[in-house]
């Protein structure tokens, strides 16, 4: 026994944390999953037209950014988009959640799978797909803002939807129908035992489709691109045109900002889903 | 027998008339049941599980459709009412405490959800939290109270709704031996106090016996026997009630050999010999069941004086603390199972290989003609 006290013992079986190679492995995928972030934050405060190497601190190209127009108009569209699409897939997925998991209906497997294809069909044919059918359609194109911006908004909302859909779905698997059975029993309404029962038991499911809904459509480029028009530019549109002359510190402050803005948003969602589900599962598939 | 309760006068608070609920094709859930519980009653179904009670109490609830039959609450026929329109309300088997809401505001759920005033709901869900000796805890989420304390705001939440008839699925089976045992005199001491009829679903004869004032035991979807306990135990229809409620020994007879002078019917037990019993009804020629509860063996060390009587040896005994179960074989190669008090302290004066007079009366035999 005193023999082992001095030494160290050997990891345990579980004990990753304490072996040298894990360390390291964890340590490689930190950098590469990090590093780029942290070297774009960090060159935004660059004192220097070509963003290579360190010249000193500065705020300037944020107050280049916030002064450039067209930058903030993209910027500005992308929060739109984000937010009505954000809110129409919520509601949207929810209903399909609630609609799959409820009833039982014809060829509900195949509904089921259906509606799931937006994940898993590549975004360039999503977004050719969408280009023709606005196309073919004749949608209105130099409507004023921000009806201009519905065509990228209704595309958005079709391929977040389901994400929505699905996170709820997994959720409502676990539900114990006897709540449900209950409220009604005590009187509710079906439309009472929804509002009641159903509802704050999806909520943390809710919180976490609304959260990949609004990050899915504020940085989604491929299939932006091919529903925006020339005064229809998003913010990742906008970067990426910005981009092709050079890689300016203005692009890296935007950049930063909208970091620090998906950062915020996740927080708070977390706060409100902490505070709501009160000590429940997230039923996260 | 206990006397005939709700007068003759008042209609049966629910009436089941020919219900059966069939779930796509093969056996029904519940197949053409007849019931009629009085009012005020606290009435057990009994049976094995998949037998199809929740099924029954499901219908009462309205949360199944009878695929036929007829079931009237308090005198209306309730066929397309919705359970939230019923008069009736249910203790779920998961108890359905609503996770998100406090012990108040799940107790006052029903109350808020129908529009009462406030101040009501205050009264009524003091009281309600009152009868289930809750006071105090009204601040608290269902994940801080225990499994027992989750049950009375399931109990409170239908209560507090004054219901016609309270539907209780299983209500002690997700608690343990003690409180289960505890909760079932409550249980029994709250129906007294509210003059609800209480309909409940067990699987557990125990619980079934001591508790209700009636029991239909249920196999299959059908009720075979609708009955007070003391009936139920000691005269049970037919081989599945007399098997299923406590415990006995049972034997295929046949009645072969008529009656004897004094009118008994004499019954053949291949291993014990020809039995008499007293049963002044006919009886088919064929198969009969014939049962003695193990306690109503006597057990002797010298022949006793008795008409029914064998030599057995005992092949193995448990001790239960207040009884000693005693598993016996006849020199016919009969076993038989016998229970004996324990009256006196002190050690079990009974071995294995020990020989045993056995004998009971012939009044206590059970003749099961189904
Ligand atoms: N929704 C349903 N769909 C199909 N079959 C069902 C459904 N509900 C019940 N059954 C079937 O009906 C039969 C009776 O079920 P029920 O739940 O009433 O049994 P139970 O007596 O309550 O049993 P337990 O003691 O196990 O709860 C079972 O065979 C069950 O499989
Ligand atoms: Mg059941």
């Amino acid at each position: 026994m005193s023999a082992a006290a001095g030494r160290r013992l050997a990891p345990g079986p579980l004990e990753y944390g304490r072996r040298a190679w894990m360390r390291l492995t964890l340590l490689a995928t930190f950098v590469f999953l990090y590093a780029p972030i942290a070297t774009l934050i960090a060159f935004s405060f660059n004192d220097s037209r070509r963003n290579i190497v360190w010249r000193g601190f500065t705020f300037k190209y944020y107050e280049k950014a916030w002064n450039n127009d067209s930058l903030i108009e993209a910027f500005v569209n992308s929060l739109t988009i984000a937010f009505v699409s954000t809110l129409a897939s919520t509601v949207l997925g929810t209903l399909a959640a609630v609609a799959l998991w409820r009833f039982r209906f014809p060829f509900k497997g195949p509904h089921e799978a259906a509606m799931a294809l937006p994940i898993v069909i590549p975004e360039i044919c999503m977004g050719v797909a969408m280009l023709a059918f606005f196309a073919r359609i004749g949608w209105p194109t130099g409507l004023p803002w921000p009806l201009n911006l519905g065509a990228i908004t209704i595309a958005h909302i079709s391929f977040s939807f389901p994400f929505v859909a699905v996170v709820v779905r997994a959720r409502l698997a676990n539900f114990n129908r006897e709540l449900d059975e209950a409220a009604r029993d005590l009187g509710a309404s079906e439309w009472q035992a929804f509002r009641d029962v159903l509802v704050p038991y999806m909520l943390p499911g809710l919180v976490a489709g609304a959260l990949l809904a609004f990050t899915l459509s504020l940085d989604d480029f491929v299939i932006t691109f091919f529903t925006s028009g020339p005064d229809t530019v998003t913010f990742p549109v906008k970067v990426y045109s910005m981009v092709r002359f050079s890689v300016t510190p203005e692009v890296n402050a935007a950049s930063t900002v909208l970091i620090a803005i998906t950062l915020l948003i996740t927080g708070i969602a977390l706060w409100l889903q902490g505070r709501s589900g009160a000590r429940q599962l997230p039923g996260k598939g | 027998m206990k006397e005939v309760r709700g007068a003759s006068t008042e209609p049966p608070i629910v009436e089941i008339r020919g219900v059966t609920k069939r779930f796509g094709a093969g056996r029904p859930a519940v197949d053409s049941v007849d019931l009629e519980i009085p009012r005020g009653e606290l009435f057990a179904l009994l049976g094995p599980s998949g037998c199809g009670k929740t099924t029954l109490l499901r219908m009462l609830a309205g949360f199944e459709t009878p695929t036929a039959g007829e079931i009237r609450i308090d005198g209306a026929d309730v066929a397309g009412v919705p359970p939230n329109r019923r008069p009736v309300n249910m203790v779920f088997q998961s108890y359905a405490v609503f996770p998100h809401m406090s012990v108040f505001d799940n107790v006052a759920y029903g109350l808020k959800v129908t529009g009462a005033p406030v101040a009501e709901r205050r009264e009524r869900v003091r009281e309600a939290l009152g009868l289930v000796r809750l006071d105090g805890l009204e601040a608290r989420k269902p994940d801080q109270l225990s499994g027992g304390q989750r049950q009375r705001v399931a109990l409170a939440r239908a209560l507090v709704k004054r219901p016609r008839v309270l539907l209780l699925d299983e209500p002690l089976s997700a608690l343990d031996a003690k409180l289960r045992e505890a909760m079932r005199l409550e249980l029994v001491n709250l129906r007294i106090a509210v003059g609800i009829t209480f309909v409940f679903v067990t699987h557990d004869q125990d619980e079934a016996l001591s508790m209700a004032d009636r029991i239909a035991v249920m196999e299959h979807g059908r009720v075979r026997q609708v009955a007070d306990p003391a009936a139920l135990y000691e005269y049970p229809s037919c081989r599945f009630v007399a098997d299923f409620i406590g415990k006995v020994n049972l034997f295929e007879a046949s009645a072969s050999a008529g009656r004897d002078r004094e009118g008994r019917l004499v019954l053949e037990v291949p291993g014990l010999g020809a039995l008499p019993v007293p049963h002044p009804e006919p009886v088919q020629q064929g198969e009969i069941g014939l049962a003695v509860r193990p306690e109503k063996l006597r057990l002797g060390e010298s022949r006793p004086d008795a008409e029914i009587v064998f030599e057995a040896t005992v092949e193995d005994f448990a001790y239960y603390g207040s009884e000693t179960r005693l598993f016996l074989v006849t020199e016919g190669g009969v076993r038989l199972s016998a229970t004996v008090p324990n009256t006196d302290r002190g050690p079990v004066r009974i071995e294995r290989g020990a020989r045993r007079f056995v004998s009971w009366a012939p009044a206590d035999t059970l003749v099961l003609t189904e």
